[in-house]
């Protein structure tokens, strides 16, 4: 048993980027293979809003504005002003953190309810822009003709090509987010959502690292819209309504609030299930919303948590007996005031 | 050399006086208790001390500095640590990192090193985590490091604030009742832990009821009542004050 | 002078029903300590409450409001039963969630039943303009201010008269304080959650006139509603009939003299200007936080 626990630890990491790498030969079917591309950038979404919500604490209701501002950003750059589709990428990332300044600097010193509110109307706002600047976003029509970006003379424009280039970003975001957590910045914006009292107490400032989860959460999603919008090479504005917004909620929490793993499967399985489920039509958001509820009730830490329980099994970390050094049970903190 | 004094300080919520016109001062280097009956403004003198709250009169100083208008986190920054009556952990995070939060005011590390993994970060979290066990071993927490905080038995979550307080070595530490809920055996080893703390060179105040701990190790103490401050002193001084023995002691302790 | 008495009854009288939106806000926020997203979904159930009442099952007004009514009484405590009695005592992350989820359960299922698609609503108080002074009052205005204040002051009453009504201040007051005095906490819970609901639903049903009768009205609504509940302080009932009424009437003034385009646009400018300049709102009390 322990050598399999061994041998399990080390070749987990490597089973599933040998899964991950041949995953356009499993899906041969060229539809298939874009929704799976469309499902490993809502993985980067769900994991960019994880950041701020999982890990600070901090709802953002509209998050999707973000993603559309770096979707357009990349658009417009690209095809207005023919620069390099590399640097619509880059661009996405930091047009998207500066918005999100602009929001953060009134917002931050207020408590986390009034942060979820102002980012409804920003995503709402957003929305009318991008559906109303008719000369700079097209307007309903919205920029056709985003051209797929080349490396080194290979076109990515294939799906099964593509699919790499967003691959390489899903891992690059994980690999910074993961250790991001393991830093005193990390922990920083944990400590925010744990008790911002305590937080304060170690010396947080705590508006500064809200404002910090704040910009790398949105220039991931930006980076993600940038992805999106060279891979349907096609952006308007109603990839970027409210509902989306709640479809990315739903990943997060589906997938486990404050999980990794969960995100990505959380973005993942929602982005590829309603494809297989396409009879349900409409009922597709009813079914989130219930999901969300039920979830959040039930299973607050949703798909995440088990993978991780598994994981655990599997390498032999969770032991019967060794859990359970807790005798007392503890009051909880807000018993006394 | 007094380190941290209050002059004339005062707070009222509403109607309610719960700090009025307090000076408070502590020598450094030394154990200062605040005693006095429930509700006496103790914990709101220390919210008062740290930036939590703001006075509605008087001053904080800290290392002759007027920190009145300071924020709470920057008065952590100049070396002022504190536990709370009412245990405020990061329940759902690990001990390990419940302590290292701890050492944020003593580490820099900026947040794209951080994702980046560069050696300045690496260096720094090992230096840190180092630290750590060596506080948990002071604590007899070592076991737990990896449990969460949020699971562990009142009496170790108690440790643990002091763990988190003391592990960036500051200049004051603040201790807001750190016998309570501890049995008799606990209170001998806690009342030498604070010596060793203060020992090691950090000025220990403490708001405590158990008698024999503040009598024992406290160099001074002040009391409060109905938020004023009726009297300091030496331990012997405080014993034998009749308006003290009046307002607390002659009444049953907790 | 004529044209800003006439832009600023038209005002307060839409006004009325954002204060109404906003109290249902207020409520659930001072009971509960969450913002409930789903506040504004209410006002759209009320909405197509009464499209099915009257419209669709043809019943006369007087008895198609009260029909109505019940069922978004229904529809309220249905979803705090299910949705947010379970999470009662759990942090504020996991019940901000749930009540996003119960808005986008409620508003994608009746875009399934019901389809996308606007339904208009007759003009129930009659067309027939009345003219004061000079000043052209429709019906429809005149029913929006008295209900609207009317229910506020019942509400009010309710709150400070009846025993229930002070058990419920007490529980939003400090629950676990309300606990130990023996007060049926979770009781009270629903009650609120029912006269949110009912408050809600009233404001969609004196707006489906006004408005075309549509899944999305809940969104826009409730914008409005927490605005108007932002700008009153969102702890107070008073300030956010307040708030409502000045949003209402700011709006009114927007579209007035300046385009129809500024007054969609201004809920969202009150939003952002009360959040930066105004944290605590009108009537709202300065947050002591206890540590
Ligand atoms: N944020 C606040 N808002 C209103 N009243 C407060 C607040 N903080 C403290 N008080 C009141 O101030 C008074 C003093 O409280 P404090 O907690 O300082 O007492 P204490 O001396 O620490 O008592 P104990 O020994 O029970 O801990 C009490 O009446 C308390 O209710
Ligand atoms: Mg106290």
């Amino acid at each position: 048993m322990k050598t399999f626990h061994k041998i399990y630890r080390v070749s987990r990491i490597w089973i599933l980027l040998l899964f991950a790498l041949t995953l356009p030969y499993w899906i041969p079917n060229n539809y298939y293979l874009q929704v799976a591309n469309l499902g490993m950038i809502f993985a980067i979404l769900t994991l960019s809003l994880n950041i701020l919500a999982g890990y600070t604490g901090l709802f953002s209701v509209g998050f999707i504005a973000f993603y559309g501002i770096g979707a357009y950003t990349s658009a417009i750059v690209v095809t207005r002003l023919g620069w390099s589709v590399w640097v619509g990428f880059l661009l996405a990332g930091v047009v998207s953190s500066l918005f999100s300044f602009l929001l953060g600097l009134p917002t931050m010193r207020l408590r986390g309810m009034y942060f979820a509110v102002a980012t409804l109307a920003f995503g709402e706002i957003t929305y009318q822009v991008f559906l109303n600047w008719t000369s700079i976003t097209g307007g309903t029509k919205g920029i056709k003709g985003v051209p797929s970006p080349e490396f080194f003379g290979i076109s990515l424009r294939p799906y099964s090509k593509y699919f790499y280039l967003i691959l390489i970003v899903l891992v690059i975001v994980i690999l910074l987010t993961r250790n991001l957590i393991n830093s005193r910045t990390g922990r920083a914006m944990l400590a925010i959502r744990e008790n911002d009292i305590a937080a304060e107490a170690m010396g947080v400032d705590v508006p500064k690292f809200k404002m910090i989860a704040f910009l790398i959460a949105t220039f991931f999603a930006g980076v993600a819209g940038a992805l999106y919008g060279h891979e349907v090479r096609y952006v308007s504005p109603e990839s970027f309504v409210n509902a989306e917004s709640a479809a990315v909620l739903a990943m997060m929490v589906v997938g486990g609030i404050g999980s990794i793993p969960g995100s990505i499967l959380g973005g993942f399985v929602l982005t590829m299930l309603p494809e297989y489920l396409r009879f349900l039509g409409n009922i597709r958001l009813v079914i989130y919303g219930a999901a969300i509820v039920a979830i959040i009730i039930f299973a607050p830490k949703g798909l995440g948590g088990l993978i991780e329980w598994i994981d655990g099994l599997l390498s032999g970390t969770i032991k019967r007996g060794t859990h359970k050094k807790i005798t007392e049970k503890v009051e909880d903190k807000n018993g006394h005031s | 050399m007094v380190i941290l004094e209050t002059k004339g300080i005062g707070i009222h919520f509403g109607g309610l006086k719960a700090v009025s016109n307090v000076d408070f001062s502590v020598e450094e280097g030394s154990i200062s208790a605040i005693i006095g009956p429930n509700g006496a403004g103790k914990t709101t003198l220390f919210n008062l001390i740290a930036g939590f709250y703001t006075p509605t009169e008087g001053t904080v100083h800290f290392k002759g500095k007027d920190i009145t208008k300071m924020k709470t986190f920057e008065r952590t920054y100049m070396g002022l640590a504190r536990t709370f009556q009412n245990i405020n952990l990061f329940r759902e995070l690990s001990v390990m990192d419940n302590v290292l939060l701890g050492l944020h005011t003593k580490t820099k590390c900026d947040p794209i090193s951080s994702m980046l993994n560069l050696p300045n970060k690496l260096k720094e979290e090992r230096e840190s985590r180092k630290k750590v066990m060596e506080t948990l071993e002071f604590l007899n927490l070592d076991h737990y490091v990896n449990e969460k905080a949020g699971s562990l038995a009142y009496g170790l979550q108690k440790n643990l604030e002091i763990a988190r307080a003391i592990v960036s070595h500051p200049t004051v530490l603040l201790l807001d009742e750190p016998a309570s809920g501890l049995n008799t055996n606990d209170l001998e080893t806690l009342s030498q832990g604070i010596v060793t703390i203060r020992n090691s060179g950090i000025t220990v105040v403490l708001i405590e009821h158990k008698m024999d701990v503040v009598m024992s190790i406290s160099d001074k103490i002040a009391v409060l009542n109905f938020g004023e401050k009726i009297a300091d002193g030496d331990p012997g001084e405080i014993c034998s004050n009749p308006e003290v023995i009046d307002a607390y002691l002659g009444k049953d302790e907790e | 002078m004529n044209f800003f008495l006439q832009q600023l009854i038209q005002g307060i009288s839409m006004g009325a029903l954002y204060g109404l939106i906003a109290i249902g806000y207020v409520l659930i926020y001072n009971a509960w300590g969450v913002l409930n997203f789903a506040q504004g979904d209410m006002v759209m159930i009320g909405a197509f409450a009464i499209l099915i009442a009257h419209v669709f099952m043809g019943l006369p007004l007087l008895i198609a409001f009260p029909v109505a009514i019940l069922m978004c009484c229904i529809i309220g405590f249905l979803v705090e039963i299910s949705a947010f009695r379970p999470l009662i005592d759990a942090n504020n992350t996991r019940r901000l969630i749930a009540t996003i989820g119960v808005g986008i359960f409620l508003r994608n299922l009746i875009r399934v039943v019901f389809g996308a698609d606007p339904y208009p609503f007759p003009s129930v108080f009659g067309n027939t303009a009345v003219e004061i002074g000079g000043l052209t009052i429709i019906p429809q205005n005149i029913w929006n201010t008295v209900i609207g204040f009317g229910l506020v002051l019942l509400l009010s009453i309710f709150l400070k008269q009846t025993v229930i009504g002070k058990s419920m201040r007490a529980t939003a007051q400090d629950r676990e304080a309300a606990r130990l005095m023996g007060i049926n906490v979770k009781r009270n819970m629903s009650i609120t959650f029912i006269i949110s609901s009912a408050l809600g639903g009233f404001a969609g049903m004196l707006i489906s006139p006004v408005f075309f009768v549509i899944p999305t009205l809940g969104t826009l609504m409730g914008n409005k509603g927490f605005a108007g509940a932002l700008l009153g302080g969102i702890t107070s009932n008073p300030g956010s009939m307040i708030g409502g009424i000045s949003l209402g009437v700011l709006e009114s003034f927007g579209a007035g003299y300046f385009s129809s385009s500024v007054q969609a646009s201004i809920s969202f400018g009150v939003l952002f200007l009360v959040l930066i300049f105004l944290p605590a709102g009108l009537l709202g009390k300065k947050e002591s936080r206890k540590v």
